[in-house]
């Protein structure tokens, strides 16, 4: 059972009360996978734009970077379940992405 | 054995001092004699005041001792209520002093029309949780589908934008980057002005500045405003969770003065 604190006293929850933080940690609870994928397209993004310098019309980019950047934007269609999205956000022990597909070429 | 002088005036046998009685006498100036100083110095002992019994609040009627500018000195009081007050009166605060799962302020009356709303910590007990604002009326929270808002904070390492928008929501979001529950880092902090909230016949807006440690490691700081648009006289707010879990913070209000 929850407290809430109303005015300075601190009681039980009543059980509406309850049922809405109840409601609450289940929606957020099943909303993990969109949690998860909103955060690896924040990461994409950062990601392109690092690269975005390369689409100028006077640098050159290479293949490596013409796949890289495609991956990035497959990311989605190629990653579509929890699991995935967990790999995609493993990093290492110096908060580093460990997934090969943030590896820049 | 009694006594009585008479005499029309009192005068030092030598010099210019003299003293009545001893110490332990008591000399009573009876019901209907006038004893006329007002000419005279009068050197009055500290326990005048520090003798009396404390008071711990003012009421309106409460009664200060003035010299009148405007009277050639003159002796008057003035009331509590016609003192001149700071443009902000604080009118209530609650701290949760633990974990919750949500904390619920009520401040506002007929008195004032704009209020300034407070909070100096708000940390959730979990990282990445973010705040759920509602409003109260007098009878709880409103949770109707009344709430349009837009929030904008930027990051302090890297300027990304936590952004959070909604119209016909059912309370107001803030923070959704997630924050972090270090209770070294105040969670999430925040300076609202509510306007007109107690009138019923209008809607209640607000509007702030808010900022919070992110559960990235980074502050972020920003901006944010709406409007509840129902009538409805609103007399508090309720801050919880977007994960239903618990949290630890302070709130405070105060009404702003109109004149």
């Amino acid at each position: 059972m929850s407290k809430v604190h109303i005015n300075g006293i601190t009681r039980d929850a009543t059980l509406e009360e309850q049922a809405e933080l109840d409601a609450l940690q289940t929606a957020y609870i099943n909303d993990a996978p969109n949690r998860k994928l909103n955060e690896i397209k924040k990461i994409r993004l950062q990601k392109l734009i690092e690269t975005d310098f390369y689409a100028l019309g006077d640098v050159t980019m290479s293949d490596a970077m013409k796949t890289y950047r495609q991956n990035m934007r497959d990311i989605p269609a190629n990653h579509t379940d929890e699991e995935a999205y967990d790999a995609l956000l493993a990093r290492d022990s110096d908060g580093k992405l460990t997934h090969s597909v943030w590896s820049k070429p | 054995m009694s006594s009585e002088i008479k005499a029309d005036k009192w005068s030092p046998a030598s010099g210019t001092s003299a003293t009545i009685g001893d110490s332990g006498d008591t000399y009573t100036v009876p019901s209907g004699v006038t004893l006329n100083t007002s000419s005279a110095t009068l050197t009055l002992p500290s326990s005048v005041i520090t003798g009396q019994t404390a008071k711990t609040s003012l009421v309106d009627a409460d009664k200060f001792l003035i010299s009148d500018s405007a009277a050639s000195g003159a002796l008057k009081y003035v009331e509590k209520q016609y003192l001149p007050s700071g443009g902000l009166v604080p009118l209530a605060q609650v701290d949760s002093g633990g974990n919750v799962g949500s904390i619920s302020l009520d401040f506002a009356t007929s008195t004032y029309t704009n209020y300034i709303v407070i909070v100096d910590k708000m940390i959730p007990a979990s990282s990445g949780a973010y705040i759920y604002m509602q409003f109260r009326d007098e009878s709880g929270a409103l949770t109707s589908s009344n709430y349009g808002f837009s929030a904008r904070a930027l990051a302090a390492n890297n300027g990304a934008e936590d952004n959070g928008d909604g119209d016909g929501q059912t309370q107001v979001k803030l923070a959704t980057g997630g924050i972090s529950n270090g209770s070294n880092k105040l969670g999430m902090r925040m300076v609202m002005n509510v306007q007109d909230p107690y009138t019923s016949s209008v809607y209640t807006g607000f509007h702030g500045t808010y900022g919070f440690m992110a559960n990235t490691g980074y502050a972020n700081s920003g901006y944010f405003g709406g409007i509840y648009h129902d009538n409805d006289s609103v007399r508090g707010v309720k801050l919880y969770l977007n994960t239903g879990g618990n949290l630890n913070g302070r709130i405070k209000a105060y009404g702003v003065v109109d004149s």
